[in-house]
């Protein structure tokens, strides 16, 4: 392999590497949490990789990286039985439109959500640790700590949109 | 991107959702309440959004650990050269693999593997026959493709992806490629760097692929094979099970055996490890002082009690769930009595658990310690009435995730949350005791077990 198709390959390497996070999440959002996300990032993976060659460098890697991963949610779809699928065709469309919306300032995105979570009352802190950290289930904790289960749920509900708040808050400020 | 909060409902169902997406009836239920209510979509969009970030960036499998310091000249220079086809149809699952691979679909025969490639470096070896040569394994020398043996030996090989395979005892080992070996008998070790996430091991009756971690597999052509992970996460497919039964994710603390030509994973309920020369057994009939078994873990439950021989030293972590570690109340240090003790890795979650029995054998004449928590004030006669307080105390550094800007400390004296009194009974001769919940009433950590042979 020649030396500038070697470092043509490096750098689609880098740009693969650093896009999996958000490939993950916006492959979770459309699947609605499925544990197949995993699965479908990986089939990504390895169609962008035969598709490399199509690449335009001198274009956003992300965008071109969705449309492979929406493509491959929309095959494994058809994999799935009707009944199996969480969103219809229609909403779908609107999840993917509203998830590119602010789908850019990945590494901002990661950054500010460290930042956020400090923020964090302690006890708000100890639920993300159990229920992410040590990957307990809301059931789990919620056995633990002798509550309902939709009582966490709820408590990872909100917890949630205060990071999310958070997050866009200062995505916000940063650009301006 | 500001976006009004979901109604109840809705919340809820993403909430239930987000808990568990496999479940059809919290489907339905989520999928009618977005129906019904397309302008939040938002909402859900960000729910979601940052229920991955933090899966991504926080569990023990992130994606930081997981990914590549410098992808390129690791994947393409390195890990695709040393994977056979063998081992490439075989895996399956992690990013790396899926890279790897591709790697090699686009960059055709530049990559390919030449007939014997070096695989890595032997690091230190005793005893062990590299069996096509019918020679020893030297220290120092480059490894290959092939199958290494011994009778009673020892070998520590550093692949060049990065994982490193410690071989013990009586074993026969064929390596397949650097991402592949076969463990036909005997027991090895493996720490696995993220960048070589995918290492897989094949047994008799198992096939392990590691998600980024350190585990040990003892196989036994009579007695079937034994999964232990120290760190991180394991998949393990058993041959002898249905399809769709036959893959279980182990994580750290866990522990499987699976007997041979069954198909179901049985828990082992204890590890014993001696972490000096980094040997470790999960066979009931091990060379450890002591051994436990409880009464609370179900069939489901593959967690297990680890007993670290000679480990009570400072920094010594105290329970199987947590990062607790042990240390000396001040710059002493951990008293004189328990220092280097046998000692046990307990479940903290197990302390409030009114039932909760936990039987410890003494195998031979020994003084058996219990570490009790201060904050515990009415002790409960089953303690009082069977041991004796030393008033020496050791202390517990609780930690936690460098996330939340407080970790442990190293040494003695510093960073110590919680004092621990020592209490003692002297067994002089073999025996077993059961012990017991010590109160709901008040905070407190799990209790503490260690112990120091007679004659030592």
């Amino acid at each position: 392999m020649a030396a500038e198709d070697l470092a043509r390959y490096a750098r689609f390497v880098e740009l693969l590497t650093s896009c999996q996070q958000p490939l993950y999440a916006y492959i979770s959002t459309l699947l609605a949490g499925d544990s197949s996300a995993q699965d479908v990032l990986q089939e990504t993976n390895i169609e962008l990789w035969r598709k490399a060659d199509l690449y335009d460098p001198e274009k956003p890697f992300l965008p071109w990286a969705y449309r492979f991963a929406y493509f491959r949610v929309l095959t494994f779809r058809k994999t799935q039985g009707a009944s199996k699928l969480v969103f219809s065709n229609e909403l779908l469309d609107l999840v993917d439109e509203a998830y590119r919306a602010g789908s850019e300032e990945i590494d901002e995105r990661l950054s500010a959500l460290h930042a956020c979570l400090q923020r964090l009352h302690p006890s708000q802190r100890d639920l993300v640790r159990y229920r992410y950290e040590e990957g307990r289930s809301a059931a789990e904790i919620a056995a633990r700590f002798e509550v309902s289960e939709q009582s966490i749920g709820g408590r990872l509900y909100r917890l949630r949109r205060i990071l999310s708040e958070c997050i866009e808050l200062r995505i916000r400020q940063s650009t301006l | 991107m500001s976006h009004r909060s979901a109604p109840q409902a809705l919340a809820d169902a993403i909430a239930a959702l987000l808990e568990n997406p496999g479940d059809a009836e919290r489907r339905r239920a989520f999928s009618e309440a977005l129906e019904a209510n397309p302008e939040f979509v938002a909402d859900y969009v960000g729910q979601v959004r940052v229920h991955a970030m933090l899966q991504w960036a926080l569990s023990k499998n992130s994606a930081s650990e997981r990914s590549s310091p410098s992808p390129v000249e690791l994947l393409a220079d390195e890990i695709s050269p040393l994977l056979s086809d063998r081992s490439r149809r075989r895996r399956r699952r992690g990013l790396l693999w899926a890279v790897a691979a591709s790697i090699a679909v686009v960059a055709g025969a530049t990559f390919y593997m030449t007939s014997s490639p070096e695989l890595g470096t032997v690091v230190a070896a005793t005893n062990v026959t590299l069996t096509d040569q019918s020679r020893e394994l030297a220290p120092g020398e480059v490894f290959r493709a092939g199958v290494i043996e011994a009778t009673e030996g020892s070998c520590s090989l550093r692949f060049k992806s990065g994982v490193e395979l410690l071989c013990d005892g009586a074993f026969r080992l064929r390596i397949v490629d650097g991402m592949l070996v076969e463990l036909e008998e005997g027991k090895i070790r493996a720490n696995v760097p993220p960048v070589a996430r995918g290492f897989s091991v094949d047994t008799p009756d198992t096939f392990l692929v590691d998600q980024g971690t350190e585990f040990g597999v003892d196989a036994e052509a009579t007695n079937g094979t034994q999964v232990v992970v120290f760190k991180g996460e394991v998949d393990v497919s058993t041959k002898h099970a249905a399809a769709g039964d036959a893959t279980r994710r182990l994580v750290q603390g866990e522990g499987a055996q699976l007997l041979s030509g069954r198909a179901q994973l049985d828990r082992v309920s204890q590890v014993v490890t001696d972490p000096v020369p980094a040997k470790w057994s999960a066979r009931a009939d091990g060379d450890s002082l002591l051994s436990v078994s409880d009464n609370i873990r179900s069939a489901d439950s593959l967690k297990y009690y680890n007993i670290v021989v000679d480990g009570l030293q400072e920094d010594a972590l105290a329970c199987v769930d947590r990062p607790h570690q042990w240390n000396g109340v001040d710059a002493a240090g951990i008293p004189k009595i328990v220092r280097g003790a046998e000692y046990v890795q307990v479940f903290n979650d197990d302390r409030y658990k009114q039932s909760y029995e936990l039987h410890v054998t003494v195998k031979k004449p020994a003084t058996l310690y219990l570490m009790i928590d201060d904050r515990v004030k009415q002790l409960p006669e089953w303690l009082t009435q069977n041991f004796e307080d030393t008033r020496e105390d050791i202390g517990l550094d609780e930690g936690r995730s460098p996330l939340f800007a407080r970790t442990t400390a190293e040494g003695s004296g510093r960073s110590i949350d919680h004092r621990f009194s020592i209490w003692k009974r002297e067994f002089e001769k073999p025996g077993e005791i059961v012990l017991r919940n010590l109160t709901r009433r008040s905070v407190h950590g799990m209790y503490g077990i260690a112990a120091v042979e007679t004659s030592k």
